[in-house]
């Protein structure tokens, strides 16, 4: 699988960390009191922390795992947009508008979730790429 | 790559747009207005015959047209209404008005309730007529979505349980204070937003005979629904519209601003009790006052409202309650240390603030111009000796201040404070004459509309600046700056950003009000604060000869929505004391407890606002749009 790579490493330990973050979020900064959220919002953590180890570790299945996470990580980054369209569009039928401050805020978090769960998974995946690229 | 790119992007906008209109189109409503006036007119009169003991024969089709074989989408409630209490309501699933109503009729004939009513309370029954005009589905999965599928004030509530619907009117939903009743963020107890979902089970649960626990497992069959709603007039001649449990004021012209403005009035004097301080909190469903945490500054500046009502109107019952309730500032809330002094405070020996003293202030001083009655004139020396006591070198306030020691809190900083002492310092040179007091007053202006926003964050937002504009005025006569008008032309542009406009979509019935989204309804004491400050402002603007038009638009709108919002006879048919309640505003469009404050702010706002509103107001809106939604 060639060389270690010190960006690699880099990306794992900023997995490791977001995933600690995010943990450290949901169960104790914004609780929710869905558990739905609490339990999807770990499993995120969790796959994002695999991805983070693989990274670090960086053997065949490391890769390949930290590869499937930050796909997973980049599908639910879409999956989020698309549950934000569809919030807009339910709450704006039901209140026939959502003000500028919804809108605004719509927005605010829609690229909110593109910079915080979508950014660093997209990097490391053209990262992991471009070095299966140079591997070659 | 590029080609792939642009295909990706393009699938990725076109998923969306899809599923925007998808969704909007699957939840959004569009309910058509039933009746027209006059055959609301008809068909309430025809309901209410048999209340008043006059015999009607059928709907007469030729005095009723056509509205009579108009189908109907869903049912007709017609609802009774005494002192606030449900006392019959019938619900008619018939296919069309006119059958509707003739059931609707036949049942309130039947009813023995009514049977046992006096004439008195027939007299004073209020009926009501809804009608469905729409309904539709509702996310019941997730609970935040849930909370928040319901329109305030506007959409009732369904349920479909084993064959059987229920139905909670809007006017159910307000009555029993289910709207914005639920915390969508656990850790926020202060943010709600939303249906209490779970009372609203409990009571469609009780209007089907069955448990809760059976109306939690039909969930999934919730759904919403609009009303086309009528009440009839107190004197039961007409059909009046209703929206959001009011009955709405399309216009406001200066002898309806002044019939607002003598009814907020009177409506402080009967909160005054027997020792001069108010009822401190009212609920109109329960004609129940409270009084905890009784707030001395919201006390003195009720009381300048009566001194200004005094000014506007002139009824000597103003000057009277004004008399006494200054009386108890200076009987009651000066504590004993700080009658040896030569300062006067106001509050306890232990903990007195600036605030108290400032709004005491100007209390004193618009009683003294408005009446001549120059006795409580010792007293505000006194109070200014102890504002200059209070400032610090920099035009800023200590907000505390103890008197068993002298000393000063200067830690804390108290919403509000600073600029009422402003406002204080300058209204006090209008009866005592000393520039001392014009010095501190620009002292503190300059620090309000200066170094209080001198911080990165600063240059983006004002606060809540309403005091230290209304103080910018009242200092026109001994400091005129720049940087004061600048300061409340931007606070005023501000709010102009925020108000409602009268095509505002969703909220167009609130025109005037101020806030940003229809998830969290507007509160009126903002609207009657902003106003106030938007008064003085553009005064200010006037006397430094650049008058601002905007703002005079924006008090015009803000008056309108505050006589809205004013109980009035014409609604308060959930009120259990509408005599009581009459003048009175509420919190927000749909909570209606009035605290003294709210009134203070909302009519000192029009008392000041009277003079910029048309002889006859002609708005460019058109509320009664909105009736039927």
């Amino acid at each position: 699988m060639g060389k270690r790579s010190t960006a690699s490493t880099a990306f794992g330990i900023v997995d490791l960390a977001l995933a600690v973050l995010y943990s450290f979020l949901v169960l104790w900064v914004i609780p929710s009191r869905s558990s739905t959220f609490t339990v999807v919002a770990l499993a995120a953590s969790s796959v994002l922390a695999g991805g983070g180890i693989g990274m670090i570790v960086q053997n065949r299945i490391g890769l390949v795992v930290a590869a499937v996470a930050a796909s997973a990580m980049v599908a639910a980054t879409f999956a989020l947009i698309l549950l934000l369209v569809a919030s807009a569009a339910y709450l704006h039928g039901i209140y026939d508008g959502i003000g500028q401050a919804g809108a605004a805020l719509a927005i605010l978090a829609a690229l909110l979730a593109i910079e915080v769960v979508g950014l660093v998974p997209a990097l490391q995946l053209v990262h992991l790429w471009r070095r299966r690229r140079e591997g070659r | 790559m590029r080609a792939r790119g642009a295909a990706l992007a393009g699938a990725v906008l076109g998923l969306s747009a899809s599923l925007y209109l998808g969704v909007y189109c699957w939840c959004h409503l569009t309910p058509h207005p039933i009746l027209d006036p006059a055959a609301a007119d008809t068909a309430l009169r025809w309901l209410r015959a048999p209340l008043d003991g006059v015999s009607a024969g059928p709907l007469s089709l030729a005095e009723f047209g056509a509205a009579s074989e108009l189908p109907l989408p869903g049912p007709l409630w017609a609802s009774l209404y005494l002192r606030g209490q449900l006392v019959v309501r019938h619900r008619a699933d018939a296919s069309t008005v006119g059958e509707a109503l003739a059931e609707a009729r036949r049942a309130l004939q039947a009813s023995p309730v009514l049977a046992r009513l006096d004439a008195e309370d027939r007299q004073a029954a209020r009926l009501r007529l809804d009608l469905l005009t729409a309904r539709g589905p509702v996310v019941t999965g997730v609970p935040l979505a849930l909370a928040n599928s319901f329109a305030s004030g506007r959409d009732g509530v369904g349920i479909t349980v084993a064959g059987q619907v229920a139905y909670l009117l809007p006017d159910d939903l307000i009555r029993n204070d289910l709207l914005a009743a639920a915390q969508p963020v656990a850790f926020i107890a202060e943010l709600r937003s939303g249906l209490d979902v779970g009372a609203a089970e409990q009571a469609l649960a009780t209007q089907l005979g069955c448990a809760a626990v059976d109306v939690r497992g039909a969930h999934r069959h919730l759904f919403r629904f609009r009303v086309q709603s009528f009440v009839d007039s107190p004197d039961h001649a007409r059909a009046l519209p209703v929206d959001r449990a009011r009955v709405p004021v399309a216009a406001v012209d200066r002898a309806s601003v002044r019939t607002a403005l003598e009814r907020a009035a009177d409506y402080a004097v009967r909160q005054l009790r027997w020792d001069g301080s108010f009822e401190y909190m009212y609920q109109p469903f329960s004609h129940q006052h409270t009084s905890d945490e009784y707030s001395l500054p919201r006390h003195a500046g009720t009381t300048w409202l009566l001194s200004l009502a005094y000014r506007v109107l002139g009824h000597a019952r103003y000057r009277e309650a004004a008399t006494s309730a200054i009386d108890y500032l200076a009987t009651h809330a000066v504590p004993s240390e700080c009658q040896i002094t030569p300062f006067a405070c106001v509050g306890s020996n232990d903990d007195a603030d600036l605030g108290s003293a400032a709004l005491t202030s100007v209390a004193i001083v618009e009683y003294q111009l408005a009446t001549g009655d120059q006795r409580f004139r010792g007293l505000a020396e006194r109070l200014g000796c102890f504002l200059l006591f209070m400032q610090k070198p920099n035009g800023d306030f200590c907000h505390g201040f103890a008197p068993s020691s002298g000393l000063r809190n200067c830690a804390g900083q108290v919403l509000y404070y600073s600029g009422e002492a402003a406002l204080a310092l300058a209204r006090l040179h209008q009866i005592l004459p000393d520039p001392t007091l014009t010095a501190a007053a620009e002292r503190a202006l300059d620090y309000l509309t200066g170094p209080n926003y001198d911080y990165f964050l600063g240059q983006f937002f004002i606060g809540e600046d309403h005091w230290t504009c209304i103080a910018a005025e009242a200092a026109f006569p001994f400091v005129n700056k720049d940087a004061y008008a600048r300061f409340c032309y931007a606070f005023a542009r501000l709010n102009r950003r925020v108000q409602v406009e009268p095509d505002g979509g969703p909220l167009a019935d609130l025109a005037g009000a101020f806030g940003i989204t229809p998830f969290f309804l507007p509160h009126n004491t903002p609207a009657g604060s902003r106003t106030e400050a938007n008064v003085a402002t553009y005064r200010l603007s006037v006397l430094r000869g650049e008058p601002q038009p905007d703002i005079l638009e924006t008090v015009r709108r803000s008056l309108r929505y505050l006589v809205d919002q004013q109980f009035r006879p014409e609604g308060m048919y959930l009120f259990a004391r509408p005599d009581q309640a009459l003048g009175g505003i509420g919190q927000t469009p749909l909570h209606p407890a009035v605290r003294i404050d709210y009134i203070e702010h909302t009519a000192s706002a029009m008392a000041r606002g009277i003079d910029l509103v048309p002889e006859s107001f002609a708005p460019n809106w058109n509320v009664a749009r909105q009736h039927s939604r």
